[in-house]
């Protein structure tokens, strides 16, 4: 799985590509432990262009998820495929996501919320 | 346009208790699911996309819709966090929701429309709120950048929307449904005289009596001088046996109703009846519901003939089976496995030998011809762990497993009572043959269907059961 | 009865292609059955690849430390009646299936999915111990594609 990351005014992009498991989850969790060491708390996954998840990479985001959440962060995910999304549902894991159906809208929320004076995230 | 279309659990969990293993969303209205009224409506309305928001998963409601081909829509799903604001949903689903008109049905509600009428909400309203109720809101806006201030007082039109807080109201809608406004909807089933709507395989027996209006689902059997009506909505896989009346009442899918019972302004949902006023619940222990008659379970006396009878038959089919068991092995077209089938609603198993073997040879034609796939089984009868006659045998799969979770009077056997009846194997009509002998069953029943089954040489229906043989 | 079989090391990055292989497979049984050719989209072919996918994970997870490449896991596929049968089989210690439970969702815990998600999306599961092998039978009703 590739994982492209690109820094947005109030929060931290990622974009994964391909396949999502168990192999993956570990790539996924060391680039969030990376990150979040330099201080990015503040996270968008967009999942569009992710063919396959299983219960390891959605592990991965949980684990993730509990950690910035530590550091007053969130992490909020974009574009779910039905594939995807049934997964996620499947899990309950919806429960404690943010989901967008963007993640222009994702980052966008961030932003508003910076707007509105809370604390920013990076 | 499009629509938005919102549950909450908070608005519709109390429905759970009464309609285990659906989401709410599905729960019918004269047979037809409630999210189905409000797809209808936005169809009304000039929607032709509708993005439907959960926060309790509902697979059962993506199995039913699927992407709306069906009715001519793009449906798509979303999931959402418990207690998500509308402004919030709105920047969650704006891909979605981005620079149309948009309806939002946010709650869980009934929305009385009239489809001869049509809808234009856009029309007279500027923005905002349509209209509001106890357990939810409906709202339209030319753009959602506008939606973003709405008071709950600005009551803009009076739309009819039907709060849905407790089963009273949705017997009640139900009743208003069928008794005063049939024609405002869609609803299935096709109509022969006013105020009756039939679905499919409806079979009614001579004598019984129907008093508009009623609405009746698919492959229901009314049996003799039953009377139904007025008021009634029968769901699809019902049996009402014979002289048992039913007026103002609700009878859910897959139930059984046994004779002469007197039932009105009640649910009847399995093996439960439930008062809609007051909600309480009275669980049916017996089989045949509320039946006076309890044939349920074969007494001592049945066993024992039945366990008799197998070792006839046993002791009649132990030599050709075991030569044309010899000759096929030889020929390497045979084989038996074992695999686990459901013994009762519960779950319980039990491994039960399996024939597999080529019925195309001789052997296997002469074997299949005399019926001898049914002998294995016969040493699980005379054990005592399965009668002779009884249900047909479920394999342990989870489709199988929640069949079985309506059908407390099911009772497996090594022939089959839809053995005994011309019906298509996994048909609907093989349920029903199943249910009603189920619900019928007794020593005389029983070796009257073995007599009908022996006779008729049925061995060609071979499906999910063990007594029949398998190709190899 | 088995029609293929596959082996391969039980290690997390084959299984991957592994799994890629079963997807494929059981497309090309899903227009053998139905002689229809699987869409992108499919929820016959989506559920299998995710079963199969826990079922090989599992296997991988729970091989002797170290010796992950030298362990072997094998995947079988077979027809019985319309369900399309996926076989995993590895050599790892037995576990009791029966006694594997549901996740606990009010928590959202990190991991244990793996059987539950086998089980929802398979029309049956059924665990086996035999001559040293385990043994996880996953079957599914061809279909349910669309």
């Amino acid at each position: 799985m590739e994982i492209t990351s690109l820094r947005k005014t109030n929060s931290m992009l990622l974009s994964l590509q391909g396949r999502f498991d168990a192999g993956a989850a570990d790539d996924f969790k060391e680039k969030m432990r990376t990150l979040t060491a330099q201080g990015v708390a503040c996270y968008v996954i967009d999942l569009s262009r992710v063919s396959y998840i299983d219960s390891g990479g959605l592990g991965s985001l949980v684990t993730s998820l509990r950690r910035v959440r530590e550091i007053q962060g969130d992490i909020r995910i974009a574009s779910l495929s039905d594939k995807v999304r049934k997964v996620f549902e499947l899990t309950r894991v919806y429960r404690i996501f943010d989901i967008y159906d963007s993640s222009e809208s994702a980052v966008a929320s961030y932003q508003a919320e910076a707007v509105q004076g809370v604390p920013l995230c990076i | 346009m499009k629509a938005l279309i919102i549950f909450r659990e908070r608005d519709c969990g109390w429905l759970r208790e009464f309609y285990p293993g659906h989401h709410p969303a599905m729960v019918t209205i004269c047979n037809k699911p409630l999210l189905e009224f409000k797809l209808d409506f936005a169809m009304l309305c000039g929607c032709t996309e509708v993005r439907i928001v959960v926060d309790e998963s509902g697979p059962d409601i993506e199995t039913y819709f699927a992407g709306g081909e069906r009715w001519g829509l793009d449906i798509s799903y979303s999931l959402m966090k418990a207690d998500e604001s509308i402004d919030s949903l709105l920047l969650k689903n704006s891909t979605f929701c981005h620079a149309v008109p948009l309806l939002l049905i946010d709650g869980f509600l009934f929305i009385h429309y009239d489809k001869a009428k049509g809808c234009d909400p856009l029309a007279g309203v500027d923005t905002g709120l349509l209209s509001s109720c106890a357990s939810g809101t409906v709202l339209v806006t030319e753009d959602i950048r506008c939606m973003k201030s709405i008071s709950d007082g600005s009551l803009a039109q009076d739309f009819a929307l039907s709060p849905l807080t407790c089963l009273d109201d949705l017997f009640q809608i139900s009743l208003q449904v069928l008794e005063a406004e049939q024609a405002h909807y869609v609803l299935p089933g096709y109509g022969t005289d006013r105020g009756i709507l039939l679905g499919q395989n409806v079979e009614i027996s001579r004598g019984v009596a129907i008093v508009p209006p009623v609405i009746i689902g698919d492959n229901v059997r009314l049996l003799g001088n039953a009377q139904i009506g007025p008021g009634v909505v029968i769901g699809s896989r019902v049996i009402i046996d014979s002289g048992t009346q039913v007026k103002r009442s609700i009878v859910q899918q897959g139930s059984y109703l046994g004779r002469e019972l007197f039932l009105s302004e009640r649910i009847i949902s399995g093996d439960r009846v439930i008062s809609p006023r007051d909600g309480a619940i009275l669980d049916i222990e017996d089989g045949c519901l509320l039946s006076p008659i309890t044939p349920q379970t074969p007494g001592y006396g049945g066993r024992v003939v039945g366990t008799l009878l197998a070792m006839l038959l046993a002791a009649v089919w132990v030599v050709p089976y075991y030569l044309l068991a010899g000759l096929q092995k030889i020929q390497h077209d045979w084989h038996l496995e074992y695999r686990n089938f459901l013994l009762t609603e519960r779950g319980d198993c039990l491994a039960l030998p399996v024939v597999r073997n080529n019925r195309h040879s001789l052997a296997g034609k002469l074997f299949s011809a005399l019926g001898l796939a049914t002998f294995p089984l016969l040493a699980a009868v005379i054990r005592g762990k399965l009668l002779l006659v009884g249900n047909r045998l479920l394999a342990d799969h989870r489709a199988n497993r929640e069949l079985l979770r309506g059908f407390p009077e099911y009772l497996p056997g090594a022939f089959a009572y839809s053995d005994s009846e011309d019906v298509l194997p996994g048909s609907m009509e093989e349920e029903i043959a199943e249910r009603y002998h189920a619900a019928n069953r007794g020593l005389g029943h029983d070796m009257r269907i073995l007599q009908k089954i022996v006779w008729s040489n049925t061995s060609a229906h071979a499906t999910d059961k063990p007594a029949q043989s398998l190709p190899l | 009865m088995h029609m293929i079989e596959l082996t391969t090391p039980a290690s997390l990055e084959k299984v991957q292609l592994g799994v890629i292989a079963v997807r494929n497979i059981a497309a090309a049984y899903y227009q053998i059955v139905t002689g229809k050719v699987p869409g992108e989209e499919n929820v016959f072919l989506d559920s299998v690849e995710l079963a199969a996918g826990e079922a090989c994970t599992n296997a991988v997870k729970y091989s002797p430390a170290g010796k992950a490449e030298a362990h072997r896991l094998q995947v079988c596929f077979a027809l019985e009646e319309d369900y399309l049968v996926v076989m995993i089989k590895d050599q790892n210690a037995a576990f009791d299936f029966a006694t594997v439970m549901p996740p606990d969702f009010a928590e959202t815990p990190e991991s244990g999915y793996g059987i539950y998600l086998m089980k929802e999306t398979m029309d049956e599961v059924s665990y086996q111990r035999k001559d040293g092998w385990n043994i996880l039978k996953l079957k599914k009703r061809f279909g349910t594609g669309e």
